[in-house]
Parts: structure tokens; C-alpha cells; sequence
């Protein structure tokens, strides 16, 4: 509004008030004193005179005006059709449907070439704010990118001329899934078919970044032709109120309908694809039981809600009615019972992380039940019960639990390293295939067939190198240079240094030392001392490749290409990772400007993803290593995977994705494939073998994870010399397994081999050897050693800062878990300023009612009230113990915790009064 | 935290924030009401009545998870339906007055049967239309026909929402209904 408005409204407003006064005072009088009132009310001013006469005489006649509510006139309204109109350049037959946001009507657009018929969907007044209308208008774009058969597809939208969004839709004339199902008598296998039908086209969006948030069979048409459809994709965030615009996963139930809500939307908290995938649970169920979990029927929303949030939904087989017809009920339950049950009550966990991680994950396990497979769902049962607890009492393993979690990223190292080996790992299994054949053909009774090994292969291979190759020395050096190279792949280091340092020598002595062909061995020497750790030498040699092919070779040739990703893996083995990323994206450069083919940048960006991941980039690593994957030839699916490398890779995106049933999947694909062509104590297969420890442990099959963890610390002691790593990562990762059962006395011994190991194989800036360290000490403070546990975090804490800096979530993590301790053991000006520090970098990293930020926040508020502040601490114990207490209840451990600091700050400044207001749980 | 959470939440929020909950919780209410009255006169009752007491009323007791609010939540809810009602009634009269006709309209008998449903729509539109501008002049004044005549509350009611004495509300219903009709009629 521009200033003159103001002032004029300004000056309306202050002559109502004189006006008002005037009519205030009058209608106190009675009609005969009136007059004489306003002559000395008024005096000379005619105009307010005039004015109050005319509103007095109004008030008089205005007896009967509004005096029965809204209601008789708008009833008739109400009740009314609606009348044909006019939006943007459609014009409306009639109204198909009444939502709770807005109305649709089926429309017609005139054109002079052609009529077409859609939906059009106006939403209700109220959402008409210029930021909503923006906010409207930017994710039209976007929805209307969602191009999928199983989609009604946006094609349109706008503003009617009375400001209101509308959005032009495909018209779909189909019938609701639930009662397409139904009218046909259709029997389980075909709702079931359907129902995959409806998990693709939410996996598509989903894929494309793209919430449903209100799935519900009233969104699900199917078509006279069988084809489902699903309406409204994304749409019910357009109608929600409120900022939030650039997530792609906002928060709010918005629209949604209670019955299909889950959890997480009723609590208002963020919505996220297993919000939808809660939906596509109670969908199922529905198709299958003929009824909801949660019947609305004679009940209000609110008391649907508080079952949602509290009740176990009942299982399908129990609550189960004839569905339509055909099927018998009692035959029914019986085909419910047991996988189906499983599988719907898996998607309606209520906590998300234990639900199905995608659509698809769901619709993979309905397969399997309609191959006759074993599903997943069953599998989680029992140590479902087991894992809630866990959770329950997540913030007693807090601290070592999420230091934890990045030691599990050290078992990546390893694998990575596999990975950067592996560059040419399609080349090497050609030549193996070759070899094969020239072994075959030579010395048919030397080989068994089937069972020969690539190992067998090499030894006869090498010794025939010395044999027959005499007085052909390049030859001889180009097959022990290959040779070399498969025994490292192998990880038959020994065998591999053996034959490099014979190529070396005789490279050296036919073509000098700096030469592209000796640099060749070089090359191969600096993996093989990457995979040994030694990485002072490895750098050096990889140096030294690097130096030589500048010197001989284009600037953008892919040898210096190679070269730069060579030294980045030692960088990267050694935690240098700054540096690391530095020189991979020098490689990167030189592949973007030469076109070495795709396969070559595919390696490099994988690099570069873990370098990112280490760096705590997650976000930019899953990008990345998904660029390497569309370059590898796209994720077309497990099916269409060969290579080990490209199955573990996938299952590492998976996992970071937090799919943790697809990358289960994978990796043990991979380790099916390493059995079969390695051998199954291979050290490439104990590395993958250590992923799908990591990836058991992060889905709470604890149990499994456990058994594979021993079973992993032994046989890598066995592979890896004590001077390796590997056996170390073994032993944490097992340790993290044992914490998160509460295991901590048993924890606690492989905590400490862990972190010495990895001390002495990394030196002890290294961060998993921090991490390890960290983690020793949250373990001894949770046994109650203190002395111990608060030197040693000193000490984590101090190298994790030096090595990655403040501002990073690692050393916040580290810091926050220090900091409790300290305070634990009454030392809050220590931990103040690294509070400080934590909030500010968990404020920046994390959203506003993150648990794991209102815990730094508390701690914080406590560190405050102790040294001094007492205000301000008290002020944010209050705001961040209500946060808690609203959000996730009073018997929460993050609530608890925080209860325990603010009864504290209450019992040390004199408030015992205000602890009795605290829930009654408080403890002092 | 952000602001479209069910309604028992957002209005336990809204002790802190008012004006963050209104912004929630209108819409939510809006649709509620709507399919509320839509209900009402589409299946239950064929005779065309509606009552927005009972509405407003009901929605209350549907929506609001009554062991966990006190009065001062239900006041504000009763407000927020209000408005919410005055929304619902004004949207379908916008969609049924095909035109604006020029001038203003007859401000009268505003119960009477009879009324074919275009001047209904047209009284509606220009009852909101003059209600919007005594907002800007006074605050409380619209406050006061919102809550009465588009949410049915009595004038204890209105008063417990507004906070104000009983007798406050009686005065300002009467001073509120006289400014609209001379702006209506001005309008004619």
C-alpha cells in the first residue's frame, strides 16, 4: 500500500472513532434527547452531524437485518448445482467431485480445432495468498514433468479471475480402485496385480522427486481398459499454507485425509516418499481386508487420528470381510495370514525408517509373495519387537551411535580402493576369459573344467612366462605387468608384487625409468601399496607416474588422467581428502574436455562420490555417484547389472539413500558373484561382505549383523596382515553392532583393538581412527568410566577439529557427545564454547525440530545456566524441552533427557516450585 | 515447525503464535465446514436448512480433541470457524452471481424464501464486500457480525471469544448492523 493510501485510511479510521464516540453516546439516549445532544456534540461540524443522524436512523431500521444467522440464505447456495462457468479457457459441464481441497469439475476447452475434455480443480478461497499462488505457479512445472501411464498428467493451470489457483488435469473416466475391485469380484491376485500397478507409478514419482502425500483409493481410478491411474500427484502440497516452498518434502497433513494418514502427517511433521508409502500400506489393506485399519465410521477425525498415532492396526486377516464375492472369507483370512499380513503391516510401520524405503520395495515383496518366494516383511518380524525397544532407547546409545555410523563408512575405504582397482576390471576379465582359452587349448589335462579358478590360471600363466618367453623380454614384461594387475585384483598382493618388480625390472632396463611404458608398472606398484596402506609409498610412486606422463604425454591425454586418479585414491586412503578432491576433479576436467568415454568418467565421479562422502557432502555424493551411474549405462535394475562393481556400487547409493532392503539386495549379489569367481575369504568378497554387515545393522537386523560381524573380524584376520586396517573396520563395525543392542561391556574390547588397530595402520589423525577413538570413549562413559572416557574424547575431539574443522557434522557430533560428558561430570565452561560451535554448525546442517539439534540446543541451554547465564539457559531448556515434550512425547529419550537438564536448572536456581509443572516422570 | 498440523496441535501452538495458527487452521476448518454443509443439505436434509450454530458447533466437537484444549483454544477455534463459515457461504454466492451487476442490491429480507438464488448470491457478495471495508474501519465491529451472523454464536459467545462484556457485543451488533445496511443501501 503506498503511504498516500495509508494516510488516507489513517484519516478514515480516526474519523470513525470520532463518529463511533458521537453514535456511542447517542444510542444511550432515548430518541427525544437526541437532538439536544448532537447540537453540543457536533457543534459547528454538519458533516458528522449528517452522519451520525443517518447511522442512528439505520441502527433504528436495522432490527430484523442479519438477526437470523447466515443460514436461510445460504443454505439454498449451498445446495444449489453449481452453475456453469468460466476458468481460463475452460468452461465448465458440472462438478465430478468435492475434496477437501476444492472442487473439480469436468471442462471443456473450446478451441476452434478441437474440444477436449479435463478436470479442472479450483481450490477454495483461503489459499489465495501471493506466496501461495507463487508457490503454486513454480511446482506446476514440475508436476507437470511427471510423464507416467499410471499418472493422470497436470496440463495445466492458473488463476480464475477471483485470484484462485486452478490446475487442469487429464480427465480419467474410471471407476476407484477399491470399487473397480469389488464390482469385478476380482480375487487376490489380480487386486495385487493392480496394486504393483499403483506402487510403479508412485515409485516414478518418487524417482522424480515428487510426494503424493494424500494416496487414497479415491485417488486410484482404473479405466474401462484396466489401466490404473493416479490422480493428483503432488497437489495436496500446493494447498498447504505456510513457507517451504523449495523442500521437495514439506511438512503437514495439508488435505490429508485422516484414515490415510500415517503417522508422521498427523504429528504435522515432515511428509517423505514413506509417508506415501504408510498410504499405499493402508490402500493394500484395504483391497485386501475390504475395510481400513483404521474405520472412520462413527467416529470423529480426531479420534481416527489418536488411533493412528497409538493404535497397532489390526492385522488384515483378523479384520478380513468377503471382498466382493467370489472369495470365501474363511479361505480369505487363511490366504492373509502369514506374508500378505506381513507385508501390509511392514508399509504401516509407524515409525518410517522401519517401513518399506521405497514403492518399490513394497512391490518387490508382493512379487515375491505372488512367486512364492520368502518375503522381507517376515523376515523384520521378530526383531522388529527387538528393534523398537532399541529405538526407544536411542539416546543411551546416542553418542556412540552416531559416531558410529561414519566408522561404518570406513569399510567403504576398502571397497572403494577395490573399486579404483577395478578401472579395468571389464579389460582384465577379457584378457582372463582369453587366457582361459590359451590354457584350455594348450594343456587340456591341467584344467578341470568348470572348476578352474582364475587363480590357477595365473600360476600356470606366470610359469609359463619364465618357460616359454625367454628372450623376449617385452613381452615377458608386458605379461608380468598383466599378471601383476589380476594377482592385485585378487588380492594376492605377494604373487602381485613379485611379478611387478620383475616387469619393472625389465621395463626399466629396455626403456629408462622415465618412460609412459615403465610408469606403467609404477602405476600398478602404487595400487597394489594403496591396498597394502603404505601410503607414503604409494603417493610417492603415484607421483612419480604422474610426473613422468606429463613430461611425455598431451596434457589431456587419459594416461595423465589416470595418473590423477591413482594419486587421489593414496590422498584419499590417507584422509587427505581435500587434496584427494583436488586432484580427481583435475582428472575429471581432462575427461570433461577429451572425451576419454564415459566408463573412464563413471570411475572418477564414483571416486569423486566417496571422496564427497567422507567430506560429509552427502547430498552432492549421491549426485555424483548417480551421474557415474546414468554414464555406466543407467540403473536399469539389478537384472540387467553384471558387474560386481556396478551391483556394489548401486547397493552403496541404495544405502545412502537409506533403501536399505534394495542395497541388502545387492550386496549380496555381490558377494554371490565374488563366491563364485573369488572365493568367498577373498578380501574383495570380505569387503563386500562388510556392506551388507553395515546395511543389516542400519535395517535393525541386528541378530544377522552380529553373526556376520564375527564371522568377519575372523576371517579378515586371517586375509590382512595385522598391519591392515580391514580387520580393524571389522572389529568397530561389530562393536557399533553390539552398542546398539546395549551390549556395551562386550562393545567395549573391540572399541579399543579397533582404535588401536587403526591408529597404528593410519596414524592417529586419521579420522576413523578418531572415529574410533570417539566411539571408545562414549562406550566408556556409558560403562561409568569417566576418568577414561573424558581424556580419550579430549583427545577424538581435539584431532576430529584439526582434521576436518568445526564445521562439519562430524566434529559436531564428536563436540556434542564431549560436551554431555562434561557436563555430566560438572564442567560446563569447557563445554560452552564448543556448544556454541555445535549449534550454531547443527543449525545450519539440520532442520529446525531435529531432535538430534533440540538435544545441542538443550545441552546448550544447561552449559549456559551453569556458567552464569542463567536467563538465557533457562530460556532455551524451557523452549526446547516443550519442543520435545509436543513433538515427541513425554516418554521420548530426547524429551527425557531434556526434562532431567531443565528439573536441574529449576533445583539450582531455587524454582523447586516449577518442577512439579514438568511431567511426572521428572527426576531430579 | 510448520503450520498445516491437525487442528488439536496447531491450536495448542497457536498459544504461542496466533497468527501462524490461523493461517493453519483456516483451511483445514474451511474444508471440514464445507463438506459439512455439503452433507447436511445434499443427503440428510432435502429440506435445504442449515444451521451454522450447529455447524461450528459440531465442527468443534468433531475436530478438537476436547481433553487436551481449555477455553481460551475453543474461543479461538470458534473464531476461526466463523471466519471459516463466512468463507464457505461467500465462495459458493461468488460462483453462483454470474455478473456483477453495476449498482448495490436490495439489502432487506434477507430470510425470505422466495429470493431466487442469483440475488442471494449477489446479498452475500455484497454483505462480504461492505464487511471487508468496516474491518479496515473497525476491527472488532466486523469481528462481531462474523461471529454472530456467519458463525451463529450467541452474544455470551461472541463475548467470551472477543473477550469483552456481554455488553460491549450487544452494542457493537447493533452500531456493526446499522453501518452495513447505510453502506449497502448506499450501494443501491
Amino acid at each position: 500500500m503506498s503511504g498516500e493510501a495509508d494516510a488516507a485510511e489513517a484519516g478514515r479510521r480516526a474519523r470513525w472513532e470520532r463518529v463511533d464516540a458521537v453514535l456511542d453516546a447517542a444510542l444511550d439516549l432515548g430518541a427525544g434527547e437526541r437532538g439536544a445532544f448532537l447540537d453540543g456534540a457536533c457543534g459547528s461540524d454538519a458533516a458528522l452531524r449528517a452522519e451520525v443522524e443517518q447511522l442512528l436512523r439505520c441502527c433504528g431500521e436495522a432490527d430484523g437485518f442479519l438477526e437470523s444467522p447466515a443460514s436461510g440464505l445460504g443454505a439454498a447456495l449451498v445446495a444449489a448445482p453449481e452453475p456453469e462457468m468460466r476458468i481460463g479457457p475452460y468452461r465448465t459441464l458440472g462438478v465430478v467431485g468435492r475434496g477437501g481441497m476444492g472442487v473439480v469439475y469436468l471442462a471443456e476447452r473450446d478451441d476452434e480445432h478441437f474440444r477436449m475434455r479435463v478436470a479442472v480443480k479450483v481450490l477454495p478461497r483461503g489459499m489465495e495468498g501471493g506466496q501461495a499462488v507463487r508457490r503454486f505457479l513454480e511446482e506446476r512445472q514440475i508436476l507437470a514433468r511427471l510423464q507416467h501411464p499410471g499418472i493422470a498428467r497436470l496440463l495445466d493451470g492458473g488463476v480464475t479471475e477471483d485470484g484462485l489457483p486452478y490446475f487442469v488435469m487429464e480427465y480419467v473416466e474410471g471407476t476407484r480402485l477399491d470399487r473397480y475391485c469389488d464390482a469385478r469380484g476380482m480375487g487376490l491376485r489380480e487386486r495385487l496385480a493392480l496394486f504393483c500397478r499403483v506402487c510403479e507409478a508412485v515409485e516414478y514419482a518418487h524417482r522424480n522427486l515428487v510426494v503424493h502425500r494424500d494416496i487414497k483409493p479415491a485417488n486410484v481410478l482404473v479405466t474401462a481398459a484396466g489401466e490404473v491411474k493416479l490422480l493428483d500427484f503432488g497437489i495436496a502440497r500446493l494447498t498447504e499454507p505456510g513457507p517451504g516452498a523449495r523442500e521437495h518434502t514439506g511438512t503437514g497433513r495439508g488435505w490429508m485425509t485422516p484414515e490415510f494418514a500415517s503417522p508422521e502427517q498427523v504429528r504435522g511433521e515432515p511428509v517423505t516418499t514413506e509417508s506415501d508409502v504408510y498410504a499405499l500400506g493402508v490402500v493394500l489393506y484395504r483391497l485386501l481386508a475390504g475395510r481400513s485399519p483404521y474405520e472412520p465410521t462413527g467416529r470423529t477425525p480426531h479420534e481416527v487420528e489418536r488411533s493412528i498415532l497409538e493404535a497397532e492396526p489390526p492385522r488384515p486377516s483378523d479384520t478380513v470381510q468377503s471382498v466382493g464375492g467370489t472369495e470365501d472369507a474363511r479361505r480369505l483370512r487363511r490366504r492373509l495370514r502369514g506374508d500378505l499380513d506381513a507385508i501390509v503391516l511392514r508399509a504401516m510401520r509407524k515409525e518410517p525408517e522401519r517401513r518399506y524405503p521405497s514403492a518399490e520395495a513394497l512391490r518387490q515383496d508382493v512379487l515375491r509373495h505372488l512367486d512364492g518366494r520368502p518375503v522381507e516383511a517376515r523376515a523384520g518380524t521378530r526383531r522388529y519387537r527387538a528393534g523398537r525397544f532399541v529405538r526407544r532407547h536411542r539416546a543411551a546409545v546416542g553418542a556412540a551411535a552416531v559416531l558410529l555410523l561414519t566408522l561404518l563408512g570406513g569399510m567403504g575405504g576398502t571397497l572403494w580402493q577395490a573399486r579404483a582397482a577395478a578401472r579395468e576390471a571389464a579389460r582384465a576379465e577379457r584378457v582372463q576369459a582369453f587366457l582361459v582359452d590359451i590354457f584350455d587349448q594348450s594343456d587340456p589335462e591341467r584344467v578341470n573344467g568348470d572348476s578352474i579358478t582364475a587363480r590357477q590360471l595365473l600360476d600356470e600363466g606366470a610359469r609359463r612366462i619364465d618357460a616359454e618367453l625367454r628372450g623376449e623380454p617385452e613381452t615377458q614384461a608386458r605379461m608380468y605387468l598383466l599378471l601383476g594387475g589380476i594377482y592385485r585384483r585378487l588380492g594376492v598382493e605377494g604373487r602381485a608384487e613379485a611379478m611387478l618388480d620383475r616387469a619393472l625390472d625389465l621395463r626399466t632396463r629396455l626403456h629408462g625409468r622415465d618412460d609412459v611404458r615403465t610408469a606403467q608398472v609404477l602405476e600398478q606398484q602404487g595400487l597394489v601399496a594403496v591396498e597394502q596402506q603404505r601410503l607414503p609409498l604409494a603417493e610417492r610412486l603415484m607421483r612419480e607416474v604422474l610426473a613422468i606422463r606429463g613430461r611425455h604425454l598431451a596434457p589431456d591425454d587419459s594416461l595423465v588422467a589416470d595418473g590423477h586418479a591413482g594419486l587421489a585414491s593414496a590422498l584419499y586412503m590417507g584422509g587427505r581428502w581435500d587434496d584427494a578432491e583436488r586432484t580427481i576433479r583435475a582428472a575429471l576436467g581432462i575427461d570433461a574436455r577429451a572425451r576419454h568415454g564415459a566408463l573412464r568418467s563413471a570411475v572418477h565421479l564414483e571416486q569423486l562420490s566417496s571422496i564427497l562422502r567422507k567430506r560429509g557432502q552427502t547430498d552432492s555424493a549421491i549426485a555424483t555417484a548417480r551421474r557415474a551411474l546414468a554414464l555406466r549405462g543407467g540403473e536399469g535394475g539389478p537384472d540387467r547389472l553384471t558387474t560386481r562393481t556396478a551391483l556394489v556400487n548401486l547397493g552403496r547409493i541404495y544405502a545412502a539413500h537409506g533403501d536399505f532392503a534394495a542395497a541388502d539386495t545387492l550386496f549380496r549379489q555381490a558377494i554371490a558373484f565374488d563366491r563364485r569367481r573369488l572365493g568367498a575369504e577373498s578380501r574383495t568378497s570380505l569387503s563386500d561382505q562388510g556392506e551388507l554387515a553395515s546395511v543389516l545393522a542400519q535395517q535393525g537386523k541386528l541378530a544377522e549383523a552380529e553373526r556376520l560381524g564375527h564371522a568377519l573380524v575372523a576371517s579378515s584376520s586371517r586375509a590382512y596382515p595385522a598391519t591392515h586396517p580391514f580387520p580393524y573396520i571389522a572389529r568397530g563395525n561389530l562393536a557399533h553392532v553390539l552398542a546398539s543392542e546395549q551390549r556395551f561391556a562386550q562393545a567395549e574390547p573391540l572399541y579399543r583393538e579397533a582404535y588401536e588397530g587403526l591408529r597404528r595402520a593410519y596414524g592417529p589423525d586419521h579420522p576413523d581412527a578418531v572415529a574410533a577413538e570417539a566411539s571408545l570413549a562414549a562406550t566408556l562413559a556409558l560403562l561409568g568410566r569417566m576418568d577414561e572416557a573424558e581424556t580419550l574424547f579430549g583427545d577424538a575431539v581435539m584431532r576430529i577439529r584439526r582434521a576436518v574443522g568445526d564445521d562439519n557434522p562430524r566434529s559436531a557430533s564428536a563436540m556434542l557427545g564431549y560436551s554431555e560428558l562434561l557436563l555430566k561430570r560438572g564442567k560446563p565452561a569447557r563445554a560452552l564454547p564448543m556448544m556454541r560451535t555445535v549449534a550454531q554448525v547443527l543449525g545450519h546442517a539440520l532442520a529446525p525440530g531435529h531432535p538430534e539439534l533440540l538435544r545441542a540446543e538443550s545441552v546448550l541451554g544447561a552449559c549456559l545456566s551453569q556458567t552464569g547465564s542463567t536467563r538465557e539457559g533457562g530460556a532455551l531448556l524451557e523452549r526446547t524441552y516443550r519442543t520435545l515434550l509436543r513433538t515427541r512425547g513425554s516418554d521420548d529419550v530426547y524429551t527425557d533427557r531434556a526434562r532431567g537438564r531443565l528439573t536441574d536448572h529449576y533445583a539450582r536456581t531455587g524454582r523447586r516450585d516449577l518442577i512439579a509443572t514438568l511431567a511426572p516422570a521428572a527426576k531430579v | 515447525m510448520h503450520t498445516a498440523a491437525p487442528i488439536t496441535e496447531l491450536l495448542l501452538r497457536g498459544r504461542a503464535s496466533p497468527g501462524a495458527t490461523v493461517e493453519g487452521l483456516l483451511p483445514l476448518v474451511y474444508a471440514e465446514l464445507r463438506d459439512m454443509a455439503d452433507r447436511q443439505l445434499r443427503r440428510e436434509n432435502p429440506g435445504h436448512t442449515l444451521s451454522p450454530t450447529a455447524l461450528v458447533h459440531e465442527a468443534y466437537i468433531r475436530l478438537v480433541d476436547q481433553t487436551r484444549v481449555q477455553w481460551q483454544d475453543r474461543a479461538h477455534f470458534f473464531a476461526i470457524a466463523s471466519q471459516a463459515m463466512r468463507r464457505v457461504l461467500v465462495d459458493h454466492a461468488r460462483r453462483h452471481r454470474a455478473a456483477r451487476r453495476g449498482g448495490g442490491v436490495r439489502p432487506l429480507a434477507l430470510d425470505e424464501v422466495e429470493i431466487p438464488l442469483q440475488e442471494r448470491a449477489e446479498v452475500l457478495v455484497a454483505l462480504d464486500e461492505a464487511l471487508h471495508r468496516l474491518e479496515a474501519l473497525d476491527t472488532r465491529l466486523a469481528r462481531v457480525v462474523e461471529l454472530r451472523f456467519f458463525g451463529g454464536l450467541t452474544e455470551t459467545e461472541a463475548a467470551e471469544v472477543l473477550g469483552v462484556a456481554e455488553r460491549t457485543v450487544r452494542r457493537d451488533w447493533v452500531k456493526a448492523r446499522g453501518w452495513l445496511l447505510r453502506e449497502m443501501e448506499a450501494g443501491q
